[in-house]
């Protein structure tokens, strides 16, 4: 596989209808570094995510995977080169969400696969790692509709696992999990960075963001308003600006991390700021 | 919700089974017939060419009948099960839907402006365009939104038009002996249907078949959403092309010789589902010998029931499959 160096998107802009989900977002991603992207409901962090998996392309501005554009860089290959999660299972009819475990993760091997080929063996020891690291192997017989919400996230990140991608983007992965399933989830996609990988995964939980990111993204209306080190990223008035809440900073173990502590009236700031400490 | 492991039957001997009951039922229905016939002499004469009466019998009437059915109904089984996994939707069915019932004024128009006797070619070609006419307005009204009631909406709409474009066709049909020829064709048989009509919409059922069948691997990949399948390289454009022409081909052809014979695309899918472990991709191929088994015992029954005039195959499935659709309806709803 050729590797890519990077993904690299400037001026990125897209609307929904009238809407502007993207207003000039300029962003990369590099191998080796765990990114978290935050910001409030409705940021675009969704949609950014997608538009950096090639998934859906942007209205204006450019975005090239190892200096490729998608046109160069060709369907198959971009799926290669980048697994993509996606938020939710929502998507699974019914009837397909019948289909066992199994089966769904060993849908991430398709980029690999050559026309009319079944299985291969390197293909299956892919989707055992995958469902292995994603702690869903117990389930592999079971079908999707039978497992519970964060059953079957694990499922789905297995799948998006399997690409064996050198960058991984993923969409709220530990949104319904529970604080087990969390805290394994986000030390996997540590290690997958440190292991070489790109990773990107949108967070609400900014106590995950902040303890297991290297860097974080925050974007507000369509627009980056700040990227960096976690520290730099959630400072008070940043952070108030974005979320009208504000955080407790702690440290445990040499570790840092934030949890929002209490809302900021966003038209009484400066009464709130004065009336604090 | 289902919460067993599925046991399964592994892939390969799933379809060789299929594929033998396909071909014994199809046997099974050369073998029954009004008409006494003397298989052995029947096969004899027809090997070495002599025009016996059991030869004709065999070759003119029970041959077409039988392939014929065979063929209609794995168009019918795997354009269910491919239409489904298009639009993500167990109830998406070329008959419910409406695409058969354009398929059949497509066909109708061609009888109705004289251009059957013009060329070989233009009842399937009608009948084609009619299902392709139908599949892409479907998509379009349909194809966003993810409920069944979208669908059967659209599936309604469709069929509504189909229908009252059927209905101008016979009340302006010149006489009365004319809107009974379509009216009886409109309800699907496989009756009287000549080795030449088998012939020529055979091939296009089997174009239909490839394209269809080819798509397996990328429909699989459709049950986690179109996004993700984008994300996984699947040219989502060039899928639905593949897929709505593939089953325009196989049930437009098919439709144009047979008529409209519903609920076969809802059944073979829904039967084969558990044996697949409700993979799209390989649901293709098996509901298509499902459907082929139950087009070919659907018309045995036809000709074994002591019913006179004999019933139409087109009837015979509305009858079993109509309740069909509503228990599954229902079940939908408790869950």
């Amino acid at each position: 596989m050729t590797a890519i160096d990077a993904i690299a998107a400037s001026g990125l802009k897209l609307a929904h209808g009238a809407q502007l989900a993207l207003d000039g977002v300029d962003f990369t991603l590099r191998p080796g570094e765990i990114v978290g992207l935050i910001g409030p409901n409705g940021a675009g962090k969704s949609t950014l995510l997608r538009i950096l998996a090639g998934v859906a392309p942007p209205d204006a501005g450019q975005i090239a995977w190892g200096g490729q554009t998608a046109g160069e860089i060709g369907r198959q290959q971009l799926a290669r080169c980048v697994a993509w999660l996606s938020q939710s299972a929502d998507s699974l009819s019914d009837d397909n969400g019948a289909m066992r475990a199994s089966d769904i993760v060993a849908l991430g091997r398709l980029p690999h696969r050559r026309a009319f080929a079944s299985l291969t063996a390197a293909d299956h020891a892919a989707i055992d790692r995958a469902m292995d690291e994603a702690d869903c192997r117990q389930f592999r017989d079971r079908p999707l509709n039978g497992l519970s919400g964060g059953e079957r996230v694990r499922v789905l990140l297995a799948r998006a696992l399997a690409v064996e991608a050198p960058f991984l983007l993923a969409d709220e992965p530990a949104a319904a999990l529970d604080p087990l399933h969390q805290l394994q989830v986000m030390r996997l996609l540590r290690a997958k960075a440190r292991a070489g990988c790109g990773v990107l995964v949108t967070l609400h939980d900014l106590a995950l963001a902040s303890r297991f990111c290297d860097r974080l993204a925050l974007l507000v209306d369509g627009r980056k308003l700040a990227d960096g080190p976690p520290q730099a990223v959630l400072d008070d008035a940043i952070v108030a600006r974005a979320f009208h809440v504000r955080l407790a900073h702690a440290s445990h173990r040499g570790e840092n991390y934030v949890t929002p502590w209490e809302p900021v009236d966003p038209w009484a700031s400066n009464r709130t700021e004065d009336g604090h400490d | 919700m289902i919460r067993h492991p599925l046991p399964m039957l592994p892939w390969p001997w799933l379809v060789a089974v299929l594929l033998v009951a396909t071909v014994a039922l199809t046997l099974a229905s050369v073998a029954i017939g009004y008409a006494p016939l003397n298989l052995g002499a029947a096969i004899a004469g027809a090997w070495s060419g002599r025009d016996s009466m059991d030869a004709l019998v065999l070759v003119q009437l029970r041959l077409p009948r039988a392939l014929l059915g065979a063929f209609m109904g794995f168009s019918l089984g795997v354009s269910g099960a491919a239409l489904q996994g298009l639009l993500r939707n167990p109830l998406a069915e070329p008959g419910v839907i409406g695409v058969s019932g354009a398929a059949a004024f497509g066909a109708v128009c061609v009888f109705y402006f004289g251009f059957a006797g013009a060329f070989a070619l233009a009842l399937p070609l009608g009948g084609m365009v009619g299902a392709l006419v139908a599949t892409l307005l479907l998509f379009r009204m349909a194809g966003a939104s993810r409920s069944p009631t979208g669908l059967i909406l659209a599936g309604v709409a469709i069929n509504a038009l189909a229908g009252a474009f059927t209905a101008l066709a016979l009340n302006l049909s010149p006489n009365p002996y004319a809107a009974l020829e379509i009216v009886f064709w409109l309800m699907g048989s496989l009756a009287d249907r000549s080795m030449a009509q088998f012939l020529l919409a055979a091939p296009l059922m089997v174009l239909g078949w490839i394209a269809l069948l080819a798509s397996a691997r990328n429909l699989e990949a459709l049950a986690l959403g179109e996004d993700t399948a984008a994300s996984l390289g699947v040219n989502l454009q060039r899928l639905r092309l593949q897929l709505v022409l593939g089953s325009a081909l196989a049930v437009g052809s098919a439709v144009s010789v047979t008529g409209a014979v519903g609920f076969v695309g809802l059944v073979a899918p829904h039967l084969m589902r558990p044996l697949v472990g409700h993979r799209p991709g390989r649901l293709l191929l098996v509901s298509g010998f499902a459907g082929a088994m139950i087009v070919l015992c659907a018309d045995m029954a036809v000709r074994l029931l002591p019913v006179q005039p004999e019933l139409k195959l087109g009837v015979m499935t509305a009858l079993v499959g109509a309740p069909f659709l509503i228990s599954m309806l229902q079940g939908r709803r408790r869950s």
